[in-house]
């Protein structure tokens, strides 16, 4: 005659398993009740508790100003633009530089002169062309320091296509310029003077960084950049430093683009008046 | 009689057929050409502002960090309630590059164009008298406090587009274009003819969703320390309202602020405070408002005076400051002191009393939901304590 099983026996074998699966199926059923509870809890005697806000939340750091801007204003449009704003304001590109992740979509902020007419290239040329001029040798050949080859092309902002032509007008491009540099043996790939991680590794460690080390830190970024960048007349002149044909821009398009109407007016103004003629106030 | 007619030639018998069929069918091709590319979707850009502001990109980011977009996108402004006016008819005294001390667009200006009603100049003055002249405005004879808390003509008004095919008829295209053909049946002028009714069905429609109203007004009303510096209390009093449930769910015609503080009869630009006596939420005027006369629809047509004076909004932080213990001191904190002012001004004693009544009713069941709730856990772990205790012992005896 076999012995009934005790509560002492059920905690040895099979029993013990059972006993356990039977634990969590009860905790499992039991939960939502518990959690049910907490939030009636909440309702009835806390009423005045903001339960969405995290329960430590460290001091916000004083980060540079230059910085704040953009890492806390993630690039929106403002709340209902009075004139109305298309998707082209804010195109998502797969392929875009490294220059973006500190220095947001409107980098310009220094010469008032020309702050907001330098961002407008930004829709359609990378930070690199301009700001990594890659001219070496007498012949002022195109190349990387390594001496790849560089040439500019379009880079498709879906596909990350390499292309010569585009379609498109006035800034509402499917695609940047950016330079491309090909090695021997190899396929052309995007010329990324600053890494990635470099600039990633660099805003985790800011609010950590004292004033001293974020400038030396910068500069170290900075380092493979152009100290003086690709000027206005250096692109909008006839055999300037892009090559709008090759771009596939049309022949009249090119021709008003090294035109000297708008390079001269900044380069020679410092303030440029509209001719009052144009005024129809009171007509 | 003999008719000195000379024998058509060759060349005489064509030039008639030149004169009379070609010359005026080219010139009939560049008019209508002509009149084609003035009716096109293309903004009136005497002032060449496009030539850098159609690029998407161009703005940047301003002193206090916030982003400036300068781009415009000619084709959509044309199609819009401004669509007719030239940039300078607006922002007034850019005469220079780059852009300096550029003055906000003042709405009161005259916008150079023909009012078809007077056939004097249109301006939105006397709209922006009575606004500066309502609670919002920041005040005519006397500047009022804080004028940066005040809302601009843009923080609400946004240049929307025109849709000429969303008119009366809901979103029924057809039935929109079949208006519009029987407007330009006597108005030739098809692109005026599609302003005009444009602009007529855009007034009549609802521009904004009950929600978007409230997310409008509560985008002020909700800020806590913006009202405590005006004396008032944060909006979240009207969340606690049936008013607003039906606002959430979506329900057809549910009020949303409009409904009570603009009622029929009264514009946004005008809104009074409460003590106003053409305010529309003032006491003399309440019963009206809640039976929303002459509104689409009657909301409470048979209010009475007791309707009318109970409280729309719940109890907030005027009141809880008059219930408070040392309600006869004044706080020092200002807006605080402001809050306590305008309470005593504003709270009766009735309120009061109902309020304190309601907060005991709201203790009581604080209490008693505890209570129950509490012991009926209790209970139920007792009866599991016990159901397991006696198994135990049955366990104990069947062993023996």
């Amino acid at each position: 005659m076999g012995k009934r099983p005790t509560a002492s026996t059920l905690k040895r074998g099979p029993g013990r398993v059972k006993r356990i699966v039977l634990f969590f199926l009860k905790a499992i059923y039991l939960s939502p009740f518990v959690v049910f509870g907490l939030w009636l809890i909440g309702i009835v005697y806390f009423q005045g508790y903001d339960f969405k806000k995290p329960f430590s939340s460290r001091p916000e750091k004083k980060e540079e100003k230059v910085l704040k801007v953009f890492l806390h204003k993630q690039e929106t449009v403002p709340r209902q633009h009075f004139h109305m704003v298309d998707q082209y304001v804010e195109a998502p590109t797969e392929t875009q530089a490294v220059c973006v992740v500190c220095h947001g979509s409107y980098a310009h902020s220094k010469e008032k002169k020309t702050r907001a007419i330098l961002n407008m290239h930004e829709g359609f040329i990378s930070c690199y062309v301009c700001h990594s001029r890659q001219e070496h040798g007498q012949g002022k050949v195109k190349t990387t320091p390594s001496g790849a080859r560089i040439k500019f092309l379009w880079v498709d902002s879906e596909t990350g296509e390499f292309k010569n032509a585009v379609k498109g007008e006035y800034g509402k491009y499917p695609a940047q310029i950016f330079p491309i540099e090909y090695s021997e043996g190899e396929d052309g790939r995007i010329f990324t003077p600053i890494k990635l991680e470099a600039a990633q590794a660099f805003l985790n460690l800011l609010p950590e960084l004292t004033p001293d080390q974020v400038s030396s830190a910068k500069a170290k970024l900075h380092e493979p950049l152009s100290k003086e960048p690709v000027s206005c007349a250096d692109c909008h002149k006839k055999d300037g430093y892009l090559d709008f044909k090759s771009l596939g821009f049309p022949q009249q398009r090119i021709d008003h683009l090294i035109s000297t109407e708008f390079v001269g007016m900044f380069e020679k103004y410092k303030t440029f008046y509209l001719p009052s003629v144009l005024d129809f106030r009171g007509n | 009689m003999k008719h000195n007619r000379r024998k058509p030639t060759r060349l005489n018998t064509r030039w008639p057929v030149f004169f009379n069929f070609v010359i005026p069918a080219v010139v009939c091709f560049f008019f209508f050409i002509g009149i084609g590319y003035a009716q096109s979707d293309a903004s009136p850009d005497e002032e060449n502002c496009l030539i850098c502001h159609r690029y998407p990109r161009m703005g940047r980011y301003d002193e206090a960090g916030n982003k400036r977009v300068y781009y415009i996108n000619d084709q959509l402004f044309a199609k819009s309630v401004h669509g007719k006016l030239r940039c300078k008819s607006c922002h007034v005294d850019l005469d220079k590059i780059p852009h300096e001390n550029v003055k906000k667009v003042d709405c009161s200006i005259k916008c150079h164009l023909k009012d078809p009603s007077s056939n004097r100049e249109f301006s939105h003055r006397g709209m922006v008298e009575k606004y500066e002249n309502s609670v919002h405005g920041k005040g005519v004879n006397r500047q009022k406090k804080f004028p940066e808390d005040r809302p601009t003509c843009a923080y609400c008004h946004s240049n929307r587009s025109y849709n000429p095919y969303a008119g009366f008829w809901g979103k029924s295209e057809a039935l929109s274009r079949e208006t519009l053909a029987r407007c330009q049946g006597c108005h030739t002028d098809k692109a005026w003819t599609e302003k005009v009714y444009a602009h007529f069905t855009h007034r009549l429609r609802r521009r904004r969703t009950q929600d978007e109203i409230v997310k409008l007004c509560t985008s002020c009303h909700e800020d806590k320390q913006k009202m405590a510096r005006h004396g008032l209390e944060a909006i979240s009093t009207y969340k606690d309202t049936f008013h607003w449930i039906l606002v959430k769910y979506g329900v057809h015609n549910a009020p949303d602020c409009i409904t009570c503080h603009v009622p029929v009869g009264y514009t946004t630009h005008e809104i009074r405070p409460r003590d106003d006596a053409m305010s529309p939420i003032n006491k003399n005027n309440r019963i009206k408002t809640c039976s929303n006369q002459g509104g689409i629809q009657n909301c409470h047509p048979n209010a009475t005076i007791k309707f009318a004076e109970g409280r729309v909004h719940a109890y907030g932080t005027k009141v809880q400051l008059m219930a408070a213990a040392d309600k006869t001191k004044v706080s020092g904190n200002e807006e605080e002191s402001l809050l306590i002012v305008r309470a005593r001004e504003e709270i009766t004693q009735s309120e009061l009393f109902h309020y304190r009544v309601l907060s005991l009713i709201s203790l009581f069941y604080k209490i008693f939901i505890g209570l129950v709730v509490g012991f009926m856990t209790m209970h139920q772990l007792l009866v599991h304590r016990r159901i397991k205790r006696n198994a135990r012992k049955e366990d104990a005896h069947d062993a023996q």
